[in-house]
């Protein structure tokens, strides 16, 4: 454990019942990051905010704060602070006294604590907001009270749990930036739990995706998106289209894979895979195009028949809704680059391919996957 | 966009009822049972009693009666008493009755509130007699005594005076303490509690900065109602109280009873509905009345 570890969670595990809410989870978190933990709800992100917090008692595992294990510390004695999703400020006291509440409670010399409260408003710009009451303000002036009131305490780790859940898009695009812009000024820890998988992307320097209270994937956000680790990671993050074939032969790191009925794709290696494998090849709706039958993106690019069932005009962007050659949905977006009225792509029925660059694709051994589970359900 | 800009239904037309229809019958049952007693009420303060019944009058005679007779104030301020110690003890058994009921019992809270409820299906008198055959002469808590050999004789302490008038009110008043407490308890947000943890906050430090200011509402509320019901109290002095045991109520009562005095009787009670007001007027300075007889939106 480096020096710039500020928490570490080994083998932290927490059932409820028969129920492993948290399973076998270790990581660490690095002074300063801005982590994230994504995943559908029910996966156990909010339960591991909860452990690190203090509200819950882990079933196994150690939680190492600064050097020190406090799995057993109560959390009023634990240097972390939580900005609650329904912000928790209390109804009873002013914006300055919510802000204050840890400062007093902590018996800090009470000469310092307007100081540190009105930086606090500061940071957040809600100078001039010290005689509020909660209720008076709007939810995104209530998150910023809930983010100062939290990081005044200077916290070793700032823990968010799905902080901006409550708001509504634009407020939530902009607290995103605010949030991100604090992160810099103040240089502490984030732990931030969200389902977002946008807002994790916007936000974090690391993410951790997580599944079943299990960690699927850690890394940087681009890596988790272009690199997934695991079919699921593939869907949650992004979407992406799949198909399942046998693995023919290998060359130099590149896969040769059949498809049944759609001739054979060539695809980036993953580890551990020989021929006659069965695999999961994988691309992403935005790195394909739509060609005429027969033609390819780019020499050595891949292509696979398919037919138009619906074209929707988003914006900035056409999504088409394909079958494939199995039957299974296919989805490819482009962006919109004539006026809809200009508009002459592929129509509903048309016959075409689905084509992109080698090195769009990326593969996972078959037997990981149960592409018959539905991400979007579980979220 | 403003939520009242939301709501528009079609010109002309409304789900509402017409206001003087939606507003009538309220004001017709407040102005028949609350309004006109009380004027008549005030109206009978200053009428004479003879032994014909009242007779109209303007006289300030029983105002006289009243200030003239130190009987009359140290009875009050003995009520008053009465009813602040009654309250002060309602609400140091009932707050941690009340939170062990919302807050720690997980299971079984329901048969708690209902145990809690019990005596109300019960008459006021059958519970109030019921110490009768604990606190007398031959009663369960001398027996005891006696058995135990703390005693040689049967003690009379137990009964007709002050503490049995205490005792009584105490225990038929109490629900009235510990429900509102019990839901002002029920409905605090454990993230609040959550949060003060969070913040470094013990759980003495919390109870005091968070729990109790958060049920403030529950605890006047219950306070008020206690204090009113104690305050007004004339059943229970009557059968435990003794002689030296009766109350302000009973003053009131005798005026329109064997004294047959419904001028005197009405005035005593207008003097006592001003301390009420004057209560009611104390503590709203102390809290809004709304927060304790509405639930205050958060």
């Amino acid at each position: 454990m480096g020096d710039d570890t500020v928490l570490f969670l080994e083998g932290l595990t927490k059932t409820f019942g028969k129920v492993r809410a948290v399973d076998n989870f270790t990581l660490q978190v690095r002074r300063g990051e801005f982590l994230s933990l994504l995943g559908p709800s029910g996966c156990g992100k909010t339960t591991t905010l909860r452990l690190i917090a203090g509200f819950e008692g882990p079933s196994a595992g150690q939680i190492i704060l600064e050097g020190q294990p406090v799995a057993a510390v109560p959390p009023f004695r634990r240097n972390v602070n939580t900005v609650f999703q329904q912000y928790a400020l209390f109804p009873h006291l002013t914006v300055f006294d919510n802000i204050a509440f840890g400062l007093t409670v902590r018996r800090l010399p009470p000469e310092d604590i307007p100081r540190r409260v009105l930086d606090a408003l500061h940071m957040v710009r809600l100078n001039g907001y010290e005689a509020r009451l909660p209720r008076q303000l709007s939810g995104g002036e209530q998150q910023r009270v809930a983010l100062a009131r939290a990081l005044v305490n200077d916290p070793a780790v700032l823990l968010l749990d799905e902080p901006l859940g409550a708001l509504d898009l634009q407020v939530r695009r902009h607290m995103q930036m605010e949030l991100k812009k604090i992160h810099r000024e103040v240089g502490r820890t984030f732990l931030y739990v969200t389902h977002d998988q946008e807002e994790a992307m916007t936000l974090s320097d690391r993410i951790v995706v997580m599944r079943h209270g299990r960690i699927e994937q850690v890394g940087p956000p681009l890596e988790v998106y272009e690199r997934p680790a695991t079919p699921f990671v593939a869907r949650f993050v992004g979407t992406c289209n799949f198909f399942e074939g046998r693995v023919q032969a290998q060359d130099g790191g590149i896969l040769e894979v059949e498809l049944p009925s759609a001739g054979s794709v060539r695809v980036p290696g993953c580890g551990g895979i020989r021929t006659g494998d069965r695999v999961l090849v994988g691309v992403r709706p935005e790195k394909t195009c739509l060609k005429p039958p027969g033609q390819v993106a780019e020499p050595g690019g891949n292509s696979v028949p398919a037919q138009v069932e619906e074209v929707v005009f988003q914006g900035t962007v056409i999504r088409y809704v394909l079958r494939g050659p199995t039957d299974a949905p296919l989805e490819v977006v482009a962006m919109s680059t004539l006026p809809v009225q200009h508009y002459d792509g592929p129509e509903p029925g048309a016959k075409v391919n689905v084509a992109w660059p080698l090195r769009a694709g990326f593969c996972f051994p078959a037997g990981q996957a149960l592409l018959s589970e539905n991400v979007t359900d579980e979220a | 966009m403003k939520p009242e800009a939301r709501v528009s239904a079609p010109r002309g037309w409304s789900p509402a009822l017409p206001l003087w229809f939606s507003l009538t019958p309220g004001l017709a049952i407040l102005a028949a049972f609350s309004l006109l007693p009380l004027v008549l009420v005030g109206v009978f303060t200053f009428w004479r009693s003879s032994l014909a019944g009242l007779e109209p009058a303007f006289t300030l005679d029983n105002y006289r009666r009243f200030l003239e007779s130190p009987v009359y104030v140290r009875l009050l301020l003995k009520s008053l008493r009465t009813a602040v110690t009654v309250t002060s003890l309602s609400l140091l058994m009932s707050y941690p009755m009340a939170y062990f009921l919302a807050r720690i019992l997980q299971r079984g809270r329901v048969i708690g509130i209902i145990l809690l409820m019990l005596p109300f299906w019960t008459s006021y008198l059958v519970r109030t007699f019921g110490w009768l055959p604990i606190l007398g002469r031959r009663g369960l808590l001398n027996q005891l005594l006696l058995g135990l050999g703390a005693i040689h004789q049967p003690l009379d302490v137990f009964l007709y005076n002050e503490f049995s008038v205490h005792l009584g009110l105490l225990y038929v008043y109490l629900p009235f303490m510990t429900i509102p407490i019990f839901l002002s308890l029920d409905r605090l947000d454990q993230t609040l509690l959550d949060a003060a943890a969070d913040l470094g906050a013990g759980p003495m430090t919390t109870f005091w900065r968070v729990t109790v200011p958060l049920t403030l509402p529950g605890i006047l509320g219950g306070c008020l109602m206690v204090f009113l019901l104690a305050f007004g109290a004339y059943v229970t002095p009557a059968l435990l109280g003794g002689p030296s045991g009766i109350l302000f109520g009973n003053l009131v009562a005798y005026q329109f009873g064997p004294t047959n005095n419904w001028a005197f009787g009405a005035t005593l009670a207008f003097i006592m509905l001003a301390v009420v007001v004057a209560v009611l007027l104390l503590s709203s300075r102390w809290v809004g009345l709304r927060g304790i007889f509405l639930r205050e939106g958060s």
